[in-house]
C-alpha cells in the first residue's frame, strides 16, 4: 500500500515509499545500562516525542507509602521518606499492575520492603570514649554510622483480614532466625497472607550503595515501605531513565586531501575534536562527526590565516554560505571543509536507571507512543 | 509524665507537668520532646 508523502518542517518532502528515505538505525553503543544509536530518516519532533515518553510515561515501581514505626535519627520522617522514594526498585514493572486508591494492596500491585537498623551497641565500639547515657559526644568520640540502601530488605506482603496493609505494624520478615519461627507462626494467625494465594512471589532488590542517612549511637530506625507502579509524569522517582536525549549529527565533508599546516590548523580549530590527522599519510580526516556542534570554527579559522589559502584560487577568502530560500539548513563552507546541518540525522542516547535494559526501553517507549496514536485515530474514525 | 531528651548530654528522662524544665543529669535547660512511638504514614514524595 502506498503511504502518502509527509512534508517535513524544513520544507523537504519525506516519501516513505522511497528506499533512500527509509528510517535507518545504527547502534553506536550497546550496554546493559546505556545504549546509543544513530537514527536517520526521522525528524526531530518525532524523536522528541519518544524522549518525552521515556522520561514520563514508561512505568516503573518505586516506594510510595512509608510507615515509620521508629525514627530517633536526626533526619526527620518526611525527609527520609523522600529519599526512600528515590531509591530505584529493581523489579520488572511489566509484571505488576497499577494500584488505584480503591484497590487493595496485593502481590500484583505492591512490593513491600523493610528498613530496620537497631541501635549500635557500645560494646562493639570500645574505642568510643563516652560516659554512661551519653549519646552525642562530639564528632571525634562518636563517628556517625551511615545507613545505606543495602539495608532495605524485601518483605512478603501481608494483608490483615479487614484491615489495610498500611496499618500493619508486624511484618514477618523472611530473614528471622528459626528461634522466632514459633512466635512468627502465632503472630500470623488471623492474617490472610498473600503467600497463600500466590505461591511463588519473588524477592525484589533495590539499588544498593545509596547513602540514605547517618545515625548516632543509640538511635534506631524501623520503617516499612510499599512500592507501587507509577509514571515519571507523576513524580520523577518513577522515571526509568537516568536520562534520555538526542542530538543532531551534521555532515562534515573534507574536499580532497589536506595536509601540513592547513590540516593542523583545521584540526586545532575544532573545540570538540571532530578531526584528526591520519598517522600514515598525514592527511586530515573526520574522526567523529557526531561530536560536531556546528560552531563553524573549522571554516572560519582560515579567515585568520589567509596565507594557507591556495593562492591560485581567485576567491581568497573563506565564505559562509547564506541559507538558500528553499533550504533551511545551516551550512558553513570554504574551499576545504563543508559542515552542513542534517535535519533528519540524529544520535539518540538512553541511560537506564536499572528497571529495564537500556535497549528494551526504546521499544517500550515506541509501544506506548503507538498506543496513544492508535487511541486518537480510533476516536477520529468513530466521529 | 512525658519523656524528653537533653539537648546537651543526650540523657533521656521524664518530666512531670509543672516541673522545672531541666535535665536531671547535667542541669542543662534545653530539652527536646521524644518522637512518638506511634507509626506515622507518609508518602515518599
Amino acid at each position: 500500500m502506498r503511504e502518502p508523502p509527509v512534508v517535513a518542517r524544513d520544507g523537504s518532502l519525506f516519501d516513505p515509499n522511497k528506499e533512500q528515505e527509509r528510517v535507518r538505525i545504527r547502534k553506536t553503543l550497546h550496554r546493559i545500562d546505556e545504549v546509543s544509536f544513530e537514527v536517520s530518516g526521522v525528524d526531530a519532533p518525532f524523536l522528541n516525542a519518544l524522549r518525552r515518553v521515556l522520561l514520563a510515561e514508561v512505568p516503573t515501581m518505586a516506594i510510595e507509602y512509608v510507615t515509620v514505626n521508629e525514627n530517633s535519627t536526626v533526619m526527620n520522617d518526611e525527609f527520609l521518606a523522600h529519599r526512600l522514594g528515590l531509591v530505584p526498585v529493581l523489579a520488572d514493572p511489566r509484571r505488576f499492575e497499577f494500584r488505584r486508591e480503591s484497590d487493595e494492596p496485593s502481590a500484583q500491585n505492591t512490593i513491600c520492603f523493610r528498613l530496620r537498623v537497631p541501635p549500635v551497641n557500645r560494646k562493639a565500639h570500645p574505642e568510643w570514649n563516652l560516659s554512661d547515657g551519653a549519646v552525642f559526644a562530639g564528632d571525634d568520640a562518636v563517628p556517625s554510622i551511615p545507613v545505606y540502601s543495602d539495608d532495605i530488605i524485601w518483605e512478603q506482603l501481608q494483608t490483615r483480614v479487614g484491615e489495610s496493609c498500611l496499618s500493619s505494624t508486624e511484618g514477618a520478615s523472611p530473614h528471622r532466625s528459626s528461634s522466632d519461627a514459633q512466635q512468627q507462626a502465632e503472630a500470623t494467625d488471623g492474617l490472610a497472607s498473600a503467600a497463600d494465594s500466590t505461591a511463588a512471589v519473588e524477592p525484589v532488590q533495590v539499588q544498593r550503595g545509596i547513602l540514605l542517612t547517618k545515625m548516632l549511637r543509640g538511635q534506631r530506625l524501623d520503617i516499612r515501605m510499599e512500592a507501587v507502579k507509577g509514571l515519571g509524569h507523576d513524580h520523577a522517582k518513577w522515571s526509568p531513565v537516568a536520562t534520555a536525549y538526542y542530538k543532531m549529527v551534521p555532515r562534515v565533508h573534507l574536499k580532497g586531501e589536506l595536509k601540513g599546516e592547513l590540516a593542523e590548523t583545521i584540526r586545532g580549530a575544532c573545540a570538540v575534536h571532530v578531526f584528526d590527522i591520519e598517522e600514515s599519510a598525514g592527511t586530515l580526516k573526520v574522526e567523529d562527526e557526531s561530536r560536531c556542534t556546528l560552531c563553524g570554527e573549522c571554516v572560519r579559522i582560515l579567515e585568520d590565516k589567509p596565507q594557507l589559502l591556495d593562492s591560485e584560487r581567485p576567491d581568497n577568502y573563506s565564505k559562509f554560505m547564506q541559507p538558500m530560500e528553499t533550504d533551511l539548513r545551516k551550512v558553513y563552507e570554504n574551499d576545504f571543509v563543508s559542515v552542513c546541518q542534517q535535519t533528519d540525522r540524529f544520535v539518540f542516547f538512553i541511560e537506564s536507571v536499572g528497571q529495564y535494559r537500556a535497549d528494551v526501553l526504546f521499544g517500550e517507549a515506541l509501544a506506548i507512543f503507538h498506543s496513544k496514536c492508535t487511541k486518537i485515530l480510533e476516536a477520529l474514525q468513530n466521529e | 509524665m512525658t519523656r524528653y531528651i537533653c539537648g546537651e548530654c543526650g540523657q533521656i528522662f521524664e518530666l512531670d507537668v509543672n516541673e522545672t524544665v531541666r535535665c536531671n543529669f547535667c542541669s542543662c535547660r534545653y530539652v527536646y520532646k521524644l518522637r512518638t512511638k506511634k507509626p506515622i504514614q507518609l508518602e515518599a514524595r
